[in-house]
């Protein structure tokens, strides 16, 4: 039964670690601040942003590693189950965050916080226990080495609870591996990119255990039935959720196939086989489990197994961008894209950056910038899945070139010289994921205005093939917004938009799927600014306007630009890999030939940077676009700093 | 005329069946081809082809012989098909 709660849906408590003395300090959480933030990322960026300057390098112990569940994560709010790590990034060395499903975030708003901030570095391995107002900081040396599960394992036995909320690092965070993430209650979810796992292993941390027996709630408990009533309307009428719940993530692959834009072997093909990776033959051949995450109803969780062969009784949780990287690099063998998850999972690691990192080295050794000399005779060869799962392994104990990969394709590259620059296929130096952009210039965009590098889930460029001209003409100015392939008109405005739109989820600890991507602009919209804002509301008791909801998202996204405008970042990071512009996706299929033209990428960032409100030369952020949004003492300090546009 | 079509989820589901053969009177559109649809597969097909106000949902993509007809743009449904054409619908959108 749920029962009204006058706090609402923040349990009021900041909870700051500082792992090398040791002392621990809680704050109480101001909730007006809490209502201009809202919570998750923006609570993650407003800190990092007034914590690390730019002389705090990604592994310097004043590097800060903040942990903030969505503002609705604890409630009864459907598909509100994600919790943000926030750090300055070893991959970008710009700002950084991952996002995770699980259980732990939960746990912490019922320990009694709404913010983990841990700062400093243990003097040697240990993990750090939450048990509502008890906080230790414990040694670690047995779990030290051990794999993510191995370690949630240990953590559940030890402390004689298996209900607790885990955060682990796999021995690649440990190894400070740069694509190393952080897993939440065993594989349940992946804080995956940016590399937060190895600022946790920078730190000797090797988990954190959370136990909460606190209630956080609701205060308009009609108000809420009303609004999840009103989400489960949309989500029965939606086509796009009955193939999530059928295949999980792996549907994606037909989007792909049909626009042919697989970006197989390294981003080169858009045609590939793909045929042995269909979703029915993972549903049909493989699925032992579907569930969902917290308070899901859409249900696209899925487990699988393998039944025999080499890798036998390997279990594993996987996700499409699996499939997509392994086809990265020219691997359609379906066990041996499970047992990749699987070791991913296992040691740690983040799947998108490993895959494109190795799709980098095989296309290095084929063009003879690696040879057998710096892989120890290992055949760095497209399409074998030895390969793949060998040097994934290399990677995640920095093994041989495994040592070089683990910085990074781009970082990898520089050392290599001899122009494998070239094939290091990142933005920010974070690497692609998703589906190629070559043919569709707003979702080149997107990934080029990304606040943490390469990455599809900082936007919604799928806007653009779901709107009808009437639609683009109403919120974005221009019908040709709606045109996938010839329009110019009104994509930077509908980038900008989708962006702060889809902020709002990770603001609220709202699932992507379940709230940011739909069949129709009009679902879309319903789910994703007005039942958003109404779950707010009715948990917390508030009159937020959707507006002022919009409004949070651009906030924090403009704090995560100012970040890295602070580093030194402006137009020219702004920009994706040339091979886009100047190569044809080859091997066939609908989109062969095409390219990312860059006048219109240009062009669309121009009307991206005017809808913004910063400054179309140089991509930084104008004085008053920061003031209207309330963020003059950022405005003051970029000023000082000369980072005002 | 007789056309092919080739179905993925959840029209797939719908249909019971990713490829099938759909008869359609001569001069026959992209819009007689989703009516055809309807009129043979009923409600299970409909509830996934069009919006709840009954407006045709614009994020199916088809490919008619490969070449992509996006049903957010204007005039898609008026796209004459051929006998023997094939035809195949997918949702427009990606997402991971």
């Amino acid at each position: 039964m749920i029962v009204a709660r006058k706090r609402g849906a923040y349990a009021g408590n900041i909870l700051r670690v500082d792992l090398s003395t040791g002392k621990v300090e809680k704050q109480e959480l101001d909730l007006a601040f809490a209502h201009h933030y809202i919570g998750g990322r923006g609570f993650g960026s407003r800190f990092l942003y007034n914590e690390v300057t730019p002389e705090i390098t990604p592994f310097d112990p004043a590097n800060r590693l903040i942990f903030t569940p969505g503002a609705l994560f604890g409630t009864a709010v459907p598909a509100a189950s994600r919790t943000t790590a926030t750090a300055k990034s070893p991959t970008t060395e710009m700002f950084g965050d991952g996002h995770s499903s699980g259980r732990w975030g939960a746990m912490l708003k019922s320990a009694g916080y709404d913010m983990l901030i841990l700062q400093g570095a243990a003097p040697k391995s240990v993990y750090l226990w939450i048990d509502n107002e008890k906080v230790e900081i414990r040694d670690a040396g047995h779990l030290w080495g051990k794999t993510t599960m191995g370690t949630d394992q240990a953590l559940r036995e030890s402390l004689g609870d298996h209900e607790i909320g885990t955060l682990v690092i796999g021995p690649a965070g440990e190894k400070k591996v740069r694509l190393a993430s952080i897993f939440s209650d065993g594989i349940m979810g992946t804080f995956a990119r940016t590399g937060m796992g190895a600022v946790m292993g920078s730190k000797n941390l090797k988990a954190v255990a959370t136990r909460g027996t606190k209630d956080v709630g609701i205060v308009d408990i009609e108000a809420f039935r009303k609004a999840y009533q009103d989400y489960l309307q949309v989500i029965s009428v939606d086509p796009y959720v009955p193939p999530a719940t059928k295949y999980g993530t792996c549907r994606f692959m037909y989007h792909r196939v049909k626009f042919g834009i697989h970006g197989a072997k390294n981003w080169r093909l858009g045609d590939f086989d793909w045929k042995p990776l269909d979703p029915e033959v993972f549903r049909s051949d493989y699925q032992i489990k579907a569930s969902a995450c917290p308070m899901c109803p859409v249900r696209c969780r899925r487990e699988y197994r393998i039944p025999s062969g080499k890798y036998a009784g390997t279990v594993t949780k996987l996700e499409w961008e699996t499939i997509a990287r392994s086809m990265t690099c020219g691997v359609n063998d379906p066990e041996a894209v499970i047992y990749f998850s699987h070791i991913c999972n296992q040691y740690g690691l983040d799947v998108e950056g490993v895959g494109d990192t190795v799709a980098f080295a095989m296309e290095c050794y084929e063009k003879g910038l690696l040879t057998d000399k710096e892989t120890e005779g290992l055949p760095l060869h497209f399409g074998n899945p030895e390969v793949l799962i060998e040097m994934t392994r290399k990677i995640a104990f920095r093994e041989g070139l495994g040592d070089l990969l683990a910085e990074g394709s781009l970082r990898a590259a520089r050392a290599i010289g001899k122009g494998a620059e070239q094939f290091a296929m990142q933005v920010k130096g974070s690497e692609m994921s998703a589906g190629d952009p070559r043919g569709m210039p707003v979702r080149a965009v997107s990934y080029a205005t990304s606040t943490r590098g390469s990455d599809h889930l900082r936007s919604n460029p799928y806007v653009e093939e779901l709107i009808t001209p009437e639609e683009g003409q109403l919120f974005f100015g221009s019908a040709e917004a709606a045109d996938i392939f010839q329009g110019l008109k009104g994509k930077g405005r509908l980038l900008a938009w989708s962006e702060n739109f889809v902020t709002i989820g990770d603001l609220l600890g709202l699932c992507k799927f379940a709230y940011y991507r739909s069949a129709t602009f009009s679902y879309l919209r319903k789910k994703g600014v007005e039942l958003a804002t109404r779950f707010y509301n009715a948990c917390n008791g508030t009159k937020l306007s959707e507006e002022e909801m919009l409004l949070a998202g651009e906030r924090s996204f403009n704090i995560e630009k100012a970040f890295n405008a602070r580093e030194g970042a402006g137009r020219e990071q702004d920009i994706i890999p040339e091979r886009f512009f100047k190569e044809g996706l080859a091997g066939g299929g609908p989109s062969h030939g095409a390219v990312v033209d860059r006048g219109k990428f240009d062009l669309i960032l121009d009307e991206y940077y005017q809808a913004r409100g910063w400054d179309e030369k140089t991509g930084l952020q104008k004085r008053e676009t920061l003031e209207k949004l309330g963020l003059k003492d950022i405005a003051d300090d970029l000023a000082k700093r000369g980072r005002l546009g | 005329m007789e056309i092919r079509l080739k179905l993925f989820p959840p029209l797939s589901d719908a249909a019971g069946a990713s490829e099938l053969n759909l008869t359609v009177g001569n001069q026959a559109t992209l819009e007689t081809v989703v009516n055809a649809l309807v009129n043979r597969f009923g409600n299970r097909m409909k509830r996934h082809l069009f919006d709840t106000e009954g407006r045709i949902i614009p994020s199916w993509a088809v490919f008619l012989n490969q070449k992509i007809v996006p049903f957010n743009q204007p005039h898609a449904l008026e796209v004459p098909v051929q006998p023997q054409d094939e035809v195949s619908f997918i949702l427009n959108i990606a997402g991971g």
